[in-house]
């Protein structure tokens, strides 16, 4: 079948303003768009550029808006988005180049969340890990499976209007070692959430939890984070 | 391996500052205000039943009371009552609206100072409104 394929680009040292280009490709159904993409770059325009790594769904590199909707590019195949196709880069962090856009932003927010794990108690008593029951690993099993591909936070309205806001990525990170039960440093996240652009800024729109490839409920674990900020409850 | 032991943080340890009590004080005027219109509907509907009103004077005594054309105005305790009702339910939607429009705000205002500038101009704005709907409500 022929694939249309339209996509964002921009070339700062060149172009004065953005434009789509429109390329016409034979694709299967089963293609994922980042197939055509490459496609593209290989056999029509070698100065396309674009993010990609693992190319299976785990680095998050390629995260894109695809038909208006973020998803990875090597998780999505033509028959999921049909044969007209547009590609952009993700919304609310700058373009640098075509669809590859500035991820500092993105990353400096989801640093303000401590995203690692803070223990300052001395080690059991045997000297090896720090043990923990399944029932206290599956409380926060969701909010592991996060790649930080920003499909999330570039979903978010409130992102967009306001790059200072922490972001639903940074959150689902604070969830992760907020109700790990190893972790010391509950208290110091939870002040930075409380923040005026911390968890307040959420307002329930669900565009995260629809936009994670990997199927986080993000919109309940921020739901979680706002009940243990009112009940303290971290259980 | 370690027991699961309950995590509860104490209230000065957990970021309960004035977003947080703004967000659960949103909430909570949310359901004040289901609670306020089912009042209402149900004294509309006792008075109707007594006086054999139709449903237009129904919802005209639940959301709009007029006390000079309520049957039961008549009872001095009764016009207290919905005075109190009617200002609880002003400063109830008021307080939830005002906030609301303070978070759409923030949402677009992320310096500090043009953050303060707002909320100070809308707690300003929400005082001066609320005194007078109080003034026009109890002179009523």
């Amino acid at each position: 079948m022929e694939v249309t394929l339209k996509i964002f680009r921009y070339n700062p040292e060149v172009d004065k303003k953005w434009h789509y280009e429109t390329y016409s490709i034979e694709a299967e159904e089963t293609d994922r768009i980042l197939d055509l993409l490459e496609k593209v770059k290989g056999h029509v325009d070698g100065t396309l550029s674009f993010r990609r790594s693992c190319a299976h769904g785990v680095c998050g590199s390629d995260a894109l808006r695809i038909n208006g909707r973020n998803y990875l590019a090597c998780k999505t195949l033509v028959r999921d988005v049909g044969h007209k196709i547009t590609v952009e880069p993700l919304l609310g962090l700058k373009v640098i180049k075509d669809l590859i856009v500035d991820m500092e932003p993105f990353f400096n927010n989801y640093k303000k969340v401590l995203p690692y794990f803070i223990n300052e108690s001395p080690l059991p008593a045997d000297g090896k890990e720090r043990l923990q029951s399944p029932e206290d690993r599956a409380r926060f099993d969701e909010t592991t499976k996060c790649i930080l591909c920003a499909a999330c936070t570039t979903s978010c309205p409130s992102y967009w209007g306001n790059e200072s806001y922490l972001g639903p990525a940074a959150l689902v990170t604070a969830h992760r070692f907020i109700f790990d039960s190893r972790d010391e440093a509950a208290s110091q996240r939870l002040e930075i959430l409380s923040e005026t652009n911390g968890v307040a800024r959420c307002h329930t729109i669900f565009n995260c939890t629809m936009a994670c490839p990997r199927d986080i409920k993000i919109t309940k674990a921020i739901g979680e984070l706002k009940m243990a900020m009112v009940t303290g409850k971290l259980d | 391996m370690e027991t699961a032991k309950p995590r509860t943080l104490p209230l000065s340890k957990r970021g309960f500052n004035f977003e947080m009590i703004m967000w659960i004080f949103t909430r909570l005027t949310a359901l004040a205000m289901y609670g306020f219109i089912l009042a209402g509907l149900i004294g509309g509907l006792i008075v109707s039943a007594q006086t054999g009103a139709n449903l237009a004077d129904i919802l005209r005594w639940a959301f709009l009371p007029n006390l000079n054309e309520n049957p039961l105005g008549a009872y001095i305790w009764i016009t207290i009552l919905v005075k109190l009702m009617v200002i609880a339910f002003v400063l109830i939607v008021s307080g939830h609206g005002v906030h609301g429009v303070l978070e759409i705000l923030d949402d677009y205002f992320a310096g500090v100072v043009a953050r303060r500038w707002f909320r100070n101009g809308i707690i300003a704005y929400a005082l001066v409104v609320n005194a007078i709907a109080i003034y026009v409500i109890w002179a009523s």
